[in-house]
């Protein structure tokens, strides 16, 4: 039988007991801190886990919602930034201290041991034809947009700390404007110039089984050999590529960073500025190179840049395949 | 003398933008550029949390760091300032700073973003006479000369916003964890001074 | 020699071309965001 007052009963006790628990359940919070209000009505107090305090403790950027309408202020804290930041006056200088004065300590070395290099019968005082006008416009274009390129880059990175203490901030702010557009500038002489030599000069370019002899005897400038080469020798085709390759990464990053942000985010844009000073560095160390041995390192194979045209003993000691396959060409009877 | 810091209580942030206004108004901050912002994480959600977030004047200031042109520098109450005059607008302040404080009058081109502008802590620029016209043109008030405090802390309506001497807006930040009992951490203190409030 | 000249001149004249078009992609903040307002309380 349903039993009406024991229902009621029952409710009571429940109630009371309700009560009592739920009392219970307040008074201890007060007996901790007796200054606490008592728990909201949600009975909800969020505390930093709740609020994920710690996961962009990884580094990458806490993102929220903002009402203005740059999308970048939504990140609250990146801290990629302080280790690009480490970066740049850290290890970054050490890079350039290899790559530039390194490199040049082991080419005034190498000068001091091995010497000039000098053309083994003697200057011919016949000339040959080696580079035409476009093929000696396109290598300057590119070379002295290379050049200040590489001077107003290097400005960025340590210009603070060798040319600032030398001029004072005005006039140094002064030169760092103009090398930043300079920079932003001539970048595009080099971009054009980079594609000409590409494709007039590829196909000279291309690795043949005797680039391994010539370093295997050591290129002409390490030993007595005389290995053979065509139009480019090995070593030129390592710079040629270098420079493709090396170019057209600095292009891309370069060009990425033109227009900030449009293609990725503040993140992206930290790795693109690593990746960009990283070739650029790794460049001048192996344009340095290729500038001594073109120009003072070597004797007689400068001129195949400025006039043109070469002493046929250079040519015959240094590329005796190309001179085999012009005066082919020019003396076919022969 | 004193160290001057940032500390907002996440806590108790309304998300008002009272302190975006009373900036933008003093400093008469384009319409573009945003010294302070506030920024809403778990929007909508439980644990929702506002912050309002300026430049924070850090120890070792990144920004300052990686200045190609080294045109930052710290006054007397450890404040983060740059110079317009040298600055070149290349934008790496803005990459090295953890709180995206650094601004800039033009978007999208490298070459010409114009001169950074950012929080000042209300104390002007390196211009010699503090409050002058020329001084307020380029950097907005100084309010530092005339011993007040950054107007956005002063504005703030709910008092979550504290600036002043970093020992002192610590020890007020602590006391209202301990009567509360909770807290959801203050937001880039570490970051900016690598240490920890105790609560 | 003509051809190094020649490749300065290049240079110069290229740069200047440069700077112009770029100048054309540099958008003032006001412009930038100012078209781009979000409503508040509006989610995305």
């Amino acid at each position: 039988m349903f039993d009406l007052s024991k229902v009621i009963a029952a409710s009571r006790t429940l109630l009371a007991m309700t009560i009592i628990f739920g009392f219970l359940a307040i008074v201890p919070a007060h007996a901790q801190n007796p200054d606490r209000p008592p728990t909201p009505v949600t009975g909800f107090n969020p505390d930093k886990a709740e609020v994920h305090a710690d996961e962009f403790k990884g580094g990458g950027p806490l993102v929220g919602h903002i009402v203005i309408p740059d999308q970048k202020a939504a990140s609250l804290i990146q801290d990629n930034g302080r280790t690009w930041r480490d970066y740049r006056r850290g290890p970054l200088l050490w890079f350039v201290v290899a790559t530039v004065p390194g490199v040049l300590v082991l080419l005034l070395l190498f000068r001091l041991i091995r010497g000039r290099v000098m053309i083994d019968g003697g200057l011919a005082h016949r000339l040959i034809t080696r580079f035409g006008s476009f093929e000696r416009f396109m290598h300057w274009l590119t070379a002295f947009s290379w050049l200040i390129l590489a001077l107003s880059g290097l400005n960025e990175i340590v210009g603070r700390r060798v040319l600032l203490p030398l001029v004072g901030n005005e006039m140094f702010t002064t030169l760092s404007t103009a090398g930043k557009y300079a920079h932003n500038f001539v970048a595009f002489p080099f971009m054009i110039g980079v594609v000409l030599m590409f494709f007039v000069w590829v196909r000279h370019n291309l690795p043949e089984m005797r680039d391994i002899d010539w370093f295997a005897q050591g290129g002409g400038l390490i030993g007595a050999g005389r290995p053979s080469a065509g139009k480019f020798n090995a070593g030129q085709k390592m710079v040629f590529w270098i420079v493709v390759l090396g170019g057209t990464g600095l292009s891309l990053t370069g060009l990425a960073m033109l227009f900030p942000f449009s293609v990725t985010d503040i993140a992206g844009m930290q790795l693109i500025s690593v990746v960009h000073g990283g070739i650029a560095l790794l460049m001048i160390a192996a344009m340095l190179g290729h500038i001594y041995i073109g120009t003072v390192g070597m004797e007689g194979a400068v001129e195949a840049m400025t006039t043109g045209d070469v002493d046929l003993n250079w040519a015959r000691e240094h590329h005796d395949l190309w001179v085999e396959e012009v005066t082919a060409k020019s003396h076919p009877a022969e | 003398m004193a160290r001057m810091k940032f500390l907002c209580d996440a806590d108790r942030c309304i998300e008002c933008n009272a302190c975006v206004t009373a900036c933008k108004n003093a400093n008469e901050v384009p319409w573009g550029i945003n010294r302070r912002r506030v920024v809403t994480i778990n929007d909508g959600k439980p644990g929702e949390r506002s912050v309002s977030m300026a430049c924070m004047h850090c120890n070792d200031a990144p920004c300052a760091a990686v200045c190609p042109v080294d045109c930052f520098y710290t006054t007397a109450d450890a404040v983060v300032l740059h110079n317009k005059d040298l600055c070149i607008g290349c934008g790496y302040c803005f990459y090295a700073c953890p709180f995206g404080a650094p601004q800039y009058p033009k978007t999208t081109n490298f070459g010409s973003l114009g001169k950074m502008d950012k929080c000042t802590y209300c104390s002007g620029g390196p211009e010699e006479a503090d409050g002058s016209a020329a001084e307020y043109a380029k950097y907005g008030a100084n309010r530092m000369a005339e011993g007040k405090l950054p107007l956005c802390a002063e504005m703030c309506s709910t008092k979550s916003l504290l600036a002043g001497d970093g020992e002192m807006i610590a020890s007020i930040y602590a006391e209202r964890v301990k009567t509360r009992g909770y807290s959801s951490g203050v937001w880039g203190w570490n970051t900016a001074y690598q240490e920890t409030i105790n609560v | 020699m003509k051809m190094m000249l020649l490749a300065l001149v290049a240079i110069a004249g290229i740069s200047v071309v440069a700077n112009v078009v770029l100048e054309g992609f540099a958008v003032p903040a006001v412009v930038a965001f100012a078209t781009k307002a979000t409503r508040v309380g509006v989610p995305e």
